[in-house]
């Protein structure tokens, strides 16, 4: 039997503190979706807690044709893109154009990363970009190097095509950089 | 350098900085450092988090709320039990002789007479056996073959 399978049936059978377990083992992934999505703490904080009740009302259809984290984050991405869909916040942004500029200031040549990587301003600058992203952006980004999800996982959770998956995670990266570049430039 | 060349350029860079990020290779390609800059801070953005004990109060929230919706499940079949007994002992002895007076002979079908008690036990026949099934999916999931 699976872990996924284990944990599963220790749920539905009632199992004391099966349900908990379950929980601790995909909210880091849970919160990284909603949070990501939302960028509310407190209202992402309520909607995880409504992925996990979700979660648990409907754990007895969960049938097993993909991972459990993946289904988990099928319902996380449910739940936070229903919410932003409530509060009119658009989640998908049409900025097409920022693939235009690709050339560069090159202000990043020589640059050293470890030193970079410890300079805790260049670091909150980076993080606040992030924040910056358009909500699927940074939440697929996110997903991808932080949670490590491959991209099919990726595009099973969030309902889109493994394609776009890639699109999407190349733009985020693509911006991050242009910020980073620009933010070196006006460093040095 | 065309558009086409260009994205397909930092495609291959932000892939190979993706690769030397995974394997820890060694560093000095300033365009490569810069999309692995992108990549650690995308894992080390500080982000706020849940409570430390959020695992713990939202099953606490679904435990105690299915004991007490058992509970309360409990309390309400007890009820209804009540008020069917209750009604049942009341309104039986006025209207049995009433109803077992009414013989019922379907119209178009040669049957014998059928009494309305006989129907009245095929309704409850019939709903106690909807009643149990409808627990059954509720606590079990679909009924065992």
């Amino acid at each position: 039997m699976s872990e996924d399978q284990a944990v599963v049936t220790a749920v539905l059978a009632g199992e004391p503190g099966a349900f908990e377990r379950l929980i601790q083992r995909h909210q880091a992934l849970v919160w990284h979706m909603v949070y990501r999505m939302v960028a509310q703490p407190e209202d992402a904080r309520e909607l995880c807690q409504d992925v996990f009740l979700r979660v648990h009302d409907r754990l007895r259809q969960f049938r097993f044709e993909s991972s459990l984290a993946t289904w988990i984050g099928r319902v996380a991405f449910n739940v936070a893109t229903r919410h932003l869909q409530k509060k009119k916040i658009a989640w998908v942004s049409a900025d097409e154009d920022e693939g235009e500029n690709s050339e560069y200031m090159r202000a990043s040549d020589g640059f050293d990363l470890a030193e970079a990587c410890a300079d805790q301003e260049l670091m909150r600058h980076m993080a606040a970009e992030i924040e910056r992203l358009p909500a699927l952006q940074r939440t697929l980004v996110t997903l991808y190097h932080l949670d490590e999800l491959g991209i099919g996982d990726i595009a099973a959770s969030t309902g889109l095509p493994e394609g776009t998956v890639k699109n999407y995670l190349f733009r985020a990266r693509h911006r991050l950089r242009q910020q980073l570049e620009t933010r070196l430039g006006v460093l040095a | 350098m065309n558009k086409f060349d260009a994205t397909e350029r930092e495609a291959r860079l932000q892939a190979a900085a993706e690769q030397a990020e995974r394997n820890d290779l060694p560093v000095g390609d300033a365009e490569l450092d810069a999309y692995r800059l992108v990549i650690r801070a995308v894992r080390e953005a500080a982000m706020p988090g849940l409570p430390e004990d959020f695992a713990r109060r939202v099953s606490v929230r679904i435990s105690p709320t299915a004991d007490q919706a058992s509970f309360e499940d409990g309390m309400v079949t007890l009820l209804l039990l009540g008020m069917a007994l209750g009604g049942g002992g009341y309104f039986l002895p006025r209207f049995w002789p009433l109803l077992a007076s009414l013989p019922l002979r379907l119209p178009t079908m040669n049957l014998p007479a059928v009494s309305w008690h006989w129907i009245v036990a095929a309704g409850l026949a019939i709903s106690l056996a909807w009643l149990i099934d409808r627990f059954w999916h509720e606590h079990h999931g679909a009924m065992p073959a």
